[in-house]
């Protein structure tokens, strides 16, 4: 059955794509009438949709992640002598951190024990020292103790490591511990230094350090070093040359 | 750390003016027990803390800072029974072992001048004594 239109041909198509001669005559077709403008869908609506999936989809991954987060990954220790690598559980073989003389070179690591009372004066000098130091200072931690403080030995503490611990001296950790022994002695030297304080005040020191050290020493230390924060000049290589 | 002590410490200094010559050995609590030391503990009471460098207690005891030559080798090792608290380096099994700094009386003197012998307490049985040392010419400025 055939169509035939007013130009004559028998069909649009074969008047164009068969017999490839240019029709004489204008065709107009339904198509090419002129229709309005259609009204698209706005595309806002889906691409919300698809951000909304995204954000969804990240979210749940973050929670995801979060709550089956694998075990801490226990590099820093010994399991793997006990055949395995059992998570959350550590092995310390205490004997080989003893503590030699070649410490450096077999990455032993020190704990600076500090015990600070209104110390605020004294420690841009300290610090400067502590920069100094030429033993490896990520093999390094600080723990201070601040004590029965009257001027703000801690405020200026925190000031010094905020700076010391975001530059490139940065050591491993540093710890700060507050904690008040109550000392009925005065810092002054006079005080610190007369006679009758002295038997009270040694006793209250040592319940400081004690308190310090048993806060602080933990299994990978190999070695510990008490400094006072008011020493004026010492060699920076005291730790691994001149000790 | 080259010494490779189980406790170790600097010779510690005062600096001074000139007109008072110069500087002046601060750290006492580091020294060698003598025998005054020794009678002089044995009378006091118990509670009693002996401390280094005043008139009350005669001890005659060697100390660190008193032998301290200026040209001498910073490398030169002592034997000593006390420390002071300046500067110590000290493995970290001496404290592991129990040593604590003494809050009371313990054997009539306190804190760092008697971590020594508590240590030596602590191995008295295991046999292997500890070593304590110090550097005789080693400075520390303290303030």
């Amino acid at each position: 059955m055939r169509k035939f239109f007013l130009n004559g041909s028998i069909s649009p198509l074969s008047s164009q794509s068969n017999s490839r001669s240019p029709s004489p005559v204008l065709q107009i077709l339904p198509t090419h009438r002129f229709q309005p403008r259609q009204i698209h869908k706005r595309p806002t609506i889906k691409w919300a949709l698809v951000l909304v999936a995204l954000i969804a989809f990240y979210t749940l991954g973050r929670v995801v992640s979060s709550t089956q987060r694998p075990a801490k990954r226990d590099m820093d220790d010994n399991s793997f002598l006990l055949g395995e690598d059992i998570p959350s559980v550590r092995f310390y073989d205490l004997s080989q951190s003893t503590g030699s003389s070649r410490g450096w070179e077999r990455n032993e690591r020190v704990l600076i024990c500090v015990p600070l009372r209104d110390a605020s004066p004294v420690l841009p000098l300290f610090f400067s020292h502590m920069r100094n130091l030429t033993y490896p200072h990520h093999l390094i931690d600080l723990a201070f103790l601040v004590s029965d403080s009257t001027d703000p030995t801690l405020q200026t503490l925190l000031h010094h490591l905020s700076i010391l611990q975001q530059s490139s001296l940065r050591f491993n950790q540093a710890l700060v511990f507050e904690k008040d022994f109550g000392q009925g002695v005065g810092q002054a030297f006079s005080d610190r230094h007369g006679f009758e304080a002295q038997g009270p005040r040694r006793k209250v020191m040592a319940r400081a350090r004690n308190w310090l050290l048993t806060n602080a020493l933990t299994a990978e230390y190999s070695w510990v070093y008490w400094r006072d924060a008011d020493v004026e000049t010492a060699p920076a290589t005291i730790l691994e040359v001149h000790c | 750390m080259r010494h490779n002590k189980d406790v170790i410490v600097p010779n510690v200094w005062r600096p001074l003016p000139d007109w008072l010559g110069g500087e002046q050995p601060y750290d006492l609590n580091s020294w060698q027990e003598s025998e005054t030391a020794l009678q002089l503990a044995r009378e006091l009471h118990e509670d009693a803390v002996i401390v280094e460098g005043y008139q009350e207690y005669a001890t005659w005891r060697p100390h660190l800072a008193y032998l301290r030559d200026p040209y001498g080798d910073p490398l030169e090792e002592m034997d000593l029974d006390g420390v002071g608290g300046v500067s110590i380096l000290s493995k970290a099994r001496v404290f592991r072992s129990g040593t604590l700094f003494p809050a009371f009386s313990y054997e009539r003197h306190a804190e760092t001048e008697v971590i020594l012998s508590h240590y030596q307490a602590n191995f008295r049985d295991s046999g292997n004594g500890p070593d304590e040392w110090d550097l005789k010419s080693l400075d520390c400025l303290t303030m």
